[in-house]
This record gives C-alpha cells, structure tokens and sequence, in this order.
C-alpha cells in the first residue's frame, strides 16, 4: 500500500486491464449496487423461490419415501411438460417484471442526471460498451430467474427420467428457453430507455407499471369501441401471452381471459419494435455532450 | 491542428484550426460561445470533424480506435456537474480509474491517493451529492488525475467558486503542472489562464485570434522599462542610447526604454548617476494577458504608443500592442524602483 498522507500526482505505468476486463467494469460495479439494496435483494432471492420449490417437486417425484408419504396421486398431479414450464415462465414473469421494476429504473438515470456521462465517454470505452454493459444489469439477474432455472430443472428432470420424458417433453425446453428471451430483452431494454427518459425513479416505476396494467384496460376500451382486437397490440401482457402461445402450441393459461387474441405474427413484431425504439431511445440518450441547436 | 473545422446540428462551431501546441500548459481563452467546449470535445473524440485533423499525443482523433487509445492517456473535467451522486467519492473515482484500465487493486489505491492529492482526504468516504461545489469541483479533478493522464483537459475548473476555493483550484492544477503532465485549460477567466499556462490559443467565433507563448510574453517584458526622471532628459536619452537601448521620450519627463539582453538596471542607474539625473519612478512594462485577451477580440481602449518588440507572438492575425490605458495598468503592478 502506498503511503497515503503524501499530495502527490504520479503518472502510471503499471500494466492495464484488458478490454473485455475494461467492458465488464460496468456491469461489475452496477451489480454491487444491486446487491447493496436491500428491495433489490429481497426481490431477486424471492425470485428464486419457485425455481427451489420446483426442484424440490421433482426430487419428490423421485424420491421413495417421499412418494411414500404423499401418495401416487402426487406423481400423476405434477407432470413435468408443457403445463409446468407455461405455469413456471407464468409466475416468474410477474417476479421478473418486480425485479425490473425495482432494479431498472436507477440504471441510466442516476449517470443522466448527475451528468456522468462525459466522465465515462472520455475514457477508453464506446457508448456500445456503456450501454450493453447497463442492459447485462439487467439481464443477468432477469436470466437467472427465467431461463436457467428452466435448463437446471430439465437437467433434473433428465437426470431422473433420461431419454423418455426427454422425447415426451423435450419440446417444451427449447421454447420455455425462447419464451423467456422474448420477455426478459423487450422487458430489459423498455426499462432501460425509460430510465434513460426519467431522471425520477419512481415515476420511472410509475411508468412500467401503467404500461403493463392500464395498457390493459385501455386495450379492452379500444377493442370494444372499435370492435377489433387489434387493441391488444398496446397490452405487453397481451403481446406476451400471444407469443408464448406459439411457442408453447397453444394453451389456456396463456389466453388469459379466454377472448380473441392476436395473431403470432403480430406479437413478435410488438416486441422486436419495442426492441428497436428501445434501442433508439437509449443510443440516443448516451451522449457525452448536450447538442445545442440555433 | 491542420485546418480543423467541427460542424454541430448543422452549424459550423469551429473553422479552419491551425495550430501545433506543445506547451506544458496551454490556456484555452474566449468569450462564452467561442468554441472552447467544443474543441476540448472534438480532441477528445466526441465529436467528428467536418474538415481537417488534429493529432493529439501522436494519436489521430479521426481514427475511432486511435482515440479511444488517446482516451487512456487523457484526463477530463468537464466543464458541467459531473458525478454519481449516491456513490462514494472514493468508490467514484475507482470506478472512473477501473473504467480508464486500472487493475481494480491500483485504481482503489490511486482513488485514495488522487482525493488526498486534491483535498478531499477527510471526505472521501462521504457521497459525492453530500458535497458543497467547491469539494465537487475537486472530486471532479480527482477522477481527471487518477489513472496518472500524460494529457489533461480542464474546462472552466474554477467556475462557480468562491476566491478562495479559486485561488485553492488554480494552485492545484499548477501543482499538477508541476509534476509534468500536459494542461489544457479552458477558461473564460484571464487570470486562471496568466496563473496555470505558458501558452495560450484564444479563440473567437470559432477561430483562431491569438496563439501566444506567454513565457516568452513575460521574458520580452522585462526588456521594457518606464523610467521617469528629474534632470537633464536628453543628456540621460543619450547616454541610454550609447548603452545600446532604444530610447522614446514621452511626456514631460519620462523615457521608455527597450534594453538589450546584456543592459542591466545598474547601467541605467550608472548613466543616470553619471549625467546627474535622479531616477524617480522605474518600471518594468507588463504586458497583461487582459491586453493580450482584448486585442484579440479587437477591442482597443486607446491609441498605440508604442510598438512592442518581437514577443512569443505566434497570431497570424491581430499585433500585440501596449496601449496607453496599458501605462494605468502597469503603474498599479509596477515596480517602483525610486
């Protein structure tokens, strides 16, 4: 440790990190943050909470003496397919949107509003790099609720069942893994570009929130003053549960409220525009200076 | 600098920059608007130019992967507010040290060193939004200074300070001076610039008016002398003369002179003494950098007495002249010599 009383500006010539290390620092030192916030903790380990009950379902399911006490009945209630990936992806979703809601809006907004950028834009790193480093934030932990959970579970389940329930279900992963992207990265990069649009995180908060629960009743509004249902294109739940659908091959669950739905085709097309205008909104948004125009 | 030209949101901001500073310390002057910012932005790689190159550090700001290199040896303070709040100043400046390629261990290590450095030892484990303007000012020098730059851009480091916290910023920045690194201050403050900078660039609608050497400035200076006598002024102009001086009488009983390097103030007391004429006033002319400032920007405030000798001018447009309000300012900063 180098003596600390000392005033002293000294050149350095030590050897540097490299550029994958230098990428990382951000996503590095926002995870800390996370991890510093007690709402952001409580929120991320609840998330965890079905992936653990579910891994114990299965390992009941396999388990002698557990069978035992709980009956046969139990094994034919709990089936590891289809139904249980829609009814995991189902619930983690809305822990997932918590989580977003909790650790997204801070993200950009406290760098924008106490104008960091300049400081982090006038060092070795692009607006690329700031901003795939603040979107990982928030993928990392969403991905660790959604989809690995997903992998882990049917790595269980496999290594309990092996080839037969994996030629049964094994459909139901790869789309329980798609499933989770097409809401985890529209979910991300929305609630980054709001926290790129609003300094205040709680409206930020507010924001999300009337996004995905008044868009809902405004949906059902516009579907039945213009007697269409393309009103739905404005509900993220709708939009979803339309994609999901496909991916899953059709299911009640996801229907909602059993109406008419969007076509497949629709859905993706939400989500990527969301996507792209999220994209926008954020490049737009990291800048090291203000333009000012005459 | 060759024929450097920065268009933004479709309007010209800087034309035709040619320059090479290679100064230690350079003073970037011009009234608000000039395009200091935008130069300080341009070198650094934010913005493109629109016509022209600069080269800074051997780097080639045009090439995006030649400043992104140039950005590690650079530090930056810009000119606004520039923080993260609710972060610690000690975990702030690692954070900017980490970002500029320090190991974490070392920009941890160089963050205490850099806060201690700038005066924000006590504090710096306090939240940067905690901060009164002057502290943030110097947290904001802290994250310029941490990764050790070769180059440092400092854009209006005094503004919104109080004198003292003023005079505090400027000693700073020349101690950093000192220790060898490379300045460029922005400033709109002539006498920020006269304190940290040797060179001076002062721009004007986006242009060059004046590239100075202001070492040069100072040393040319005291080559001038504003003598005022009693006695006998044409037998005293001659024997100045004979030393070798250039000689210009004004006013009832003064002389200005231009001595050459091997002319000392003794000779001139010896020539006085020899021709019995009493020196009663005796000072050397010092040509301010406000005159300099105000002559770039055309703004004249009398008539030209006299024409100044070669100085560390570099301006390919504008002279530096002293004028007679120039004599107001000198007799108040003047040594009096009788």
């Amino acid at each position: 440790m180098a003596v600390l009383y000392e005033r002293r500006f000294e050149p350095y010539d030590g050897a540097l990190t490299s550029r994958w290390a230098r990428r990382l620092v951000i996503p590095r030192y926002a995870m800390r943050d996370i991890l510093r916030s007690r709402m952001a903790l409580i929120t991320f380990v609840a998330g965890f909470a079905l992936p653990a009950v579910s891994a114990a379902v299965i390992y009941a399911r396999h388990n002698a003496t557990v069978l035992e006490l709980l009956g046969q009945g139990f094994v034919d209630q709990v089936s590891i397919g289809t139904e249980f990936y829609t009814t995991f992806l189902v619930m983690q979703g809305w822990m997932t949107f918590v989580l977003a809601l909790v650790v997204g809006p801070p993200l950009m907004a406290r760098d924008l509003s106490d104008n960091a950028l300049p400081l982090y834009l006038s060092r070795p790193i692009s607006r690329l790099t700031y901003g795939a480093g603040k979107l990982a934030v928030l993928l990392v932990p969403l991905s660790a609720i959604t989809w690995l959970p997903v992998l882990l579970l049917s790595l269980l389940q496999y290594g309990f069942d092996g080839a037969p329930w994996w030629q049964e279900h094994g459909h139901a992963v790869p789309a329980a893994f798609l499933a989770s992207w097409a809401l985890i990265l529209p979910l991300s990069m929305v609630t980054l570009a709001l926290s790129s649009l609003v300094s205040r995180r709680w409206v930020a908060r507010g924001l999300m929130l009337g996004a995905v629960f008044v868009s809902r009743g405004m949906a059902e509004a516009i579907n039945a003053v213009l007697d269409t249902r393309w009103g739905y294109l404005i509900s993220p739940t709708r939009v979803v549960g339309t994609v999901w659908n496909q991916l899953f091959g059709g299911s009640d669950l996801l229907t909602l409220t059993g109406g008419p739905t969007l076509t497949p085709l629709s859905g993706w097309i939400v989500l990527a525009l969301a996507c792209i205008v999220s994209a926008l909104v954020i490049a737009s948004r990291i800048r090291a200076y203000a333009e000012v125009r005459s | 600098m060759q024929d450097l030209g920065v268009r933004l949101g479709g309007r010209p901001i800087l034309h035709d920059l040619s320059a090479e500073l290679s100064g230690r310390a350079l003073g970037l002057l011009g009234p608000n608007g000039a395009g200091k910012t935008t130069l300080i932005h341009t070198l650094l790689g934010f913005h493109r130019p629109s016509a022209g190159t600069a080269e800074v550090l051997g780097h080639d700001i045009r090439d995006r992967n030649d400043a992104r290199a140039l950005r590690r040896l650079v530090g930056y303070m810009p000119e606004r507010d520039s923080f993260i709040g609710d972060m610690s100043a000690v975990r702030f400046v690692r954070l900017m040290g980490e970002l500029s390629g320090l190991p974490p261990r070392v920009a941890l290590e160089r963050a205490h060193e850099a806060l201690i450095a700038v005066g924000l030892g006590e504090s710096r484990y306090r939240e940067i939004r905690t901060y009164s303007l002057g502290m943030k000012q110097r947290a904001k020098l802290a994250q310029a200074i941490v990764h050790g730059p070769k180059l440092l851009f400092l854009d209006e480091p005094t503004n919104g300070l109080d004198p003292a916290g003023r005079i505090r910023m400027v000693r700073l920045v020349q101690q950093i001076r000192d220790s060898g690194v490379t300045i460029v201050l922005s400033s709109h403050l002539l006498h920020d610039v006269e304190q940290a900078c040797e060179e001076v660039l002062i721009l004007k609608d986006g242009r060059i008016a004046r590239h100075c050497d202001l070492a040069a400035e100072r040393k040319t200076n005291q080559r001038f002398l504003d003598i005022e006598i009693r006695g006998d002024r044409q037998a005293f102009a001659a024997a100045v003369a004979e030393l070798g001086c250039q000689v210009a009488l004004h006013g009832r009983s003064q002389l200005k002179v231009i001595t050459p390097a091997e002319v000392t103030v003794r000779d001139l007391y010896a020539a006085a003494a020899a021709n019995d004429v009493h020196i009663r006033r005796f000072s050397h002319r010092r040509d301010s950098l406000e005159d300099i400032f105000l002559a770039a920007m055309g703004i004249t405030a009398g008539p030209v007495a006299q024409q100044g000798e070669g100085t560390g001018d570099r301006a390919s447009s504008g002279t530096l002249s002293p004028t007679d309000t120039h004599a107001a300012v000198v007799a108040d900063s003047s040594t009096e010599a009788s």
